[in-house]
C-alpha cells in the first residue's frame, strides 16, 4: 500500500514537532535543504501554527551539531520576535486573571494560555487569544470587569447579541492588540458534541507559574478531550493541536478511562479515535491500542475514514473543504443511535440543528421539528460517501488504522 | 548613600517583565514601550526584582562570570542608572529578608549587558505570527 507522501519540508516539520526527532532529522533536512530551504519551512511551521516550536528545535539540534536548513541569525531573529510576542502574552494573561481575580472571579484558563504555562514552553507554542471559561451567569460580570481593564467589544451591540446566540462566547479586544475569549460553553450551540463544562471546572487543578500568579487550567483528561473536539471542529487541518494531543497523550498520570467515558459521553469517541491515529501516524503519539485502532468504530465508518484520508488532510491546506470534511467525520464518528439520526436529519435537510436557538427554545430537545428545506448539502454528502464507498471496493487505498510513517 | 549601596525594584504601578530564555522583556504600560536586556541583562532584573544592591549584583555577576569588580560594578550602575532615567525602576530603601545566594565561582564568558528599546509593540502584537507576508496561525 501506498501511503499518501508529504513533501520533504513536510517530513522534516514532524520530525521536528515530535517529542524526541528521530536519528533521520539530519537526512530529512539534508532531503528538504535548498537555497530556500529555511523560508519554506518556516512558513510551514508558521501555517500549522508550530513555528515556535520548530524554531526553538532547530536552534536545540544545532546546539548539539546537526545540520539543518536557517542561519544561526536566522533563527535567533526570528526566535527573538516570538520570545517578545511571547512575554507580552504572559505578561498581559497575568494582568488579565489578577485583574479578574480582584472582581471575585477566578476562571479556567483553556487551550494555548493553559498549555503554555504547563505543557510547552511559552515560546514553544504561541496563541492568538486568551480563552477562559465561567459560569453563565458570570459572563456579563466578567465583561464589564475586563471593560475595567481597557477590554472592548469590536462588534456593534445587535451584531454582539447574534454572535452570542450562535456561539459558546464573547471575544474582546484591548487596543494594544490583545484578544480575551469570554466562554460559558465548551461547544457552539447548534454542535453535535457536547462537552461538559461542569464537569472541567469541577476538576480543575491550579498551577503556579513561577513569578505569576496562580491559573485555574482544565484536568489534562479535560485538555486531551477539549483538544479533540477542537481538531474536529478544524476538521483536522493543522499540526497543532494535535502536537498538543501528543503532548497530553504522554502526560504519565493520564487517566485514559476517564478520557474515553468522556468522549463517549460528549460523542467524540470516534472521532478520539482518528485524532490520536493521525497523532500516532505522524507524530508517534502513544496511546492505549483499542483507540488507535478504532476498534470502536463500526467496520464500515472506519473504512470510509481510512478511505477519505485524513492524514493528507492534516497537511492540507487550511479551510480547503473544511466543511464537508467536518461533517462526514460526524457521521462516520457517531456511535450513538439518536446523534446518527440528528446528523442525518441536519444533512438532509429535514432538521436545522439551529432551529431551536431561532425559535429562542431551551434546548433542541425542547423544539418543534422543521419541515424540510431540501437536499442540496445532504445529497452533496451521500454522493461523496458513495464515491468513497465505490473507491474503497475498487481501489487499494492505504489503511489509516495501520499506516505508520 | 553610595552608588553602591543603591537599590532599585520595578516601578510595579507602571511596568511588567518577563525572562524566557534568557532574555527580560519589560514593558511600559504606561506609554507602550518595550525593552529587551539580553543574559547579563536579565540576569540583573531578576535581581532588581529581588531589591539588590549594586554591590549585591556585582558579586554575584563577578562569581558568576570570567569578569574583573570594578568592570562589572561600573556596568551595573549603568544598566541601573539607564532603567531609572526609563522609569522602569524605582529606588527602595528595602533591604531584602533573604540574602544575595552565594554561587559556585563560575567562568561564563561576560558581555556587558545593554538595555534595547523598542516603540513597535502594536506593531508586533498585530504581527500573529511574527514574519510578515507568511500566511496566518490557524484561529485558536
Amino acid at each position: 500500500m501506498t501511503p499518501p507522501s508529504p513533501t520533504p519540508e513536510e517530513r522534516l516539520l514532524l520530525e521536528l514537532c515530535r517529542r524526541q526527532p528521530r536519528g533521520d532529522v539530519a537526512a530529512e533536512a539534508s532531503a528538504a535543504s535548498g537555497v530556500d530551504a529555511f523560508p519554506a519551512l518556516s512558513a510551514l511551521a508558521m501555517r500549522h501554527g508550530v513555528h515556535g516550536l520548530v524554531l526553538s528545535r532547530l536552534r536545540e539540534l544545532r546546539n548539539r551539531g546537526v545540520s539543518l536548513p536557517g542561519t544561526d541569525a536566522e533563527i535567533d531573529e526570528t526566535l527573538a520576535i516570538l520570545r517578545r510576542q511571547a512575554a507580552f502574552w504572559d505578561m498581559e494573561q497575568d494582568r488579565v486573571l489578577a485583574g479578574l481575580a480582584r472582581a471575585g472571579f477566578h476562571p479556567l484558563v483553556l487551550k494555548g494560555g493553559a498549555l503554555r504555562r504547563g505543557t510547552f514552553s511559552p515560546v514553544e507554542r504561541v496563541m492568538g487569544d486568551l480563552d477562559i471559561l465561567v459560569e453563565r451567569s458570570e459572563v456579563d460580570p466578567v465583561l464589564d470587569a475586563l471593560t475595567g481593564l481597557g477590554y472592548r467589544s469590536e462588534y456593534p451591540e445587535h451584531a454582539r447579541a447574534e454572535f452570542r446566540q450562535h456561539h459558546q462566547h464573547d471575544r474582546v479586544a484591548h487596543p494594544r492588540g490583545f484578544l480575551v475569549e469570554v466562554h460559558w460553553q465548551l461547544t457552539r450551540p447548534q454542535d453535535a458534541i457536547r462537552l461538559d463544562p461542569a464537569g472541567f471546572q469541577a476538576r480543575a487543578v491550579t498551577l503556579e507559574p513561577p513569578g505569576a500568579p496562580p491559573l485555574r487550567v482544565p484536568a489534562t483528561e479535560d485538555t486531551l478531550i477539549h483538544t479533540v473536539s477542537q481538531i474536529e471542529q478544524e476538521s483536522v487541518r493543522g499540526l497543532r493541536r494535535l502536537v498538543d494531543l501528543d503532548r497530553l497523550a504522554a502526560e504519565p498520570e493520564l487517566d485514559w478511562a476517564l478520557v474515553t467515558r468522556e468522549a463517549r459521553e460528549a460523542g467524540l469517541h470516534g472521532f478520539l479515535c482518528v485524532s490520536l491515529r493521525l497523532a500516532h501516524v505522524l507524530l508517534g503519539t502513544e496511546a492505549p491500542a483499542p483507540l488507535l485502532d478504532g476498534r470502536a468504530l463500526p467496520p464500515r465508518a472506519r473504512g470510509l475514514i481510512s478511505a477519505f484520508g485524513p492524514v493528507g488532510r492534516v497537511l492540507d491546506e487550511p479551510g480547503r473543504g473544511a466543511v464537508v470534511d467536518r461533517h462526514l467525520f460526524r457521521l462516520w464518528g457517531a456511535r450513538t443511535d439518536h446523534r446518527k439520526r440528528a446528523f442525518r436529519e441536519r444533512i438532509t435537510g429535514r432538521g436545522d440543528s439551529l432551529h431551536w436557538v431561532w425559535a429562542g427554545e431551551e434546548g433542541p430537545e425542547d423544539a418543534a421539528p422543521e419541515p424540510s428545506s431540501g437536499l442540496g448539502f445532504g445529497l452533496k454528502l451521500l454522493v461523496l460517501q458513495t464515491i468513497l464507498d465505490w473507491k474503497r471496493i475498487t481501489r487499494r487505498v492505504p489503511d489509516f488504522w495501520t499506516l505508520e510513517y | 548613600m553610595s552608588d553602591s549601596a543603591l537599590r532599585v525594584h520595578p516601578n510595579t504601578g507602571d511596568v511588567a517583565a518577563k525572562v524566557i530564555d534568557g532574555e527580560a522583556i519589560i514593558m511600559n504600560l504606561a506609554n507602550g514601550l518595550y525593552y529587551s536586556m539580553d543574559e547579563v541583562g536579565s540576569a540583573i532584573w531578576e535581581m532588581v526584582e529581588q531589591s539588590r544592591s549594586v554591590a549585591e549584583m556585582a558579586g554575584t555577576l563577578e562569581a558568576r562570570y570570567d569578569v574583573e569588580r570594578a568592570t562589572v560594578e561600573a556596568d551595573v550602575q549603568r544598566l541601573v542608572g539607564e532603567l531609572l532615567d526609563e522609569g522602569l525602576v524605582v529606588t527602595t530603601e528595602e533591604i531584602p529578608d533573604a540574602p544575595a545566594a552565594h554561587e559556585p565561582a563560575g567562568s561564563a564568558a561576560y558581555a556587558a549587558p545593554t538595555l534595547n528599546r523598542y516603540d513597535d509593540m502594536a506593531d508586533l502584537l498585530a504581527l500573529d505570527p511574527p514574519m510578515p507576508g507568511l500566511g496566518t496561525v490557524p484561529a485558536e
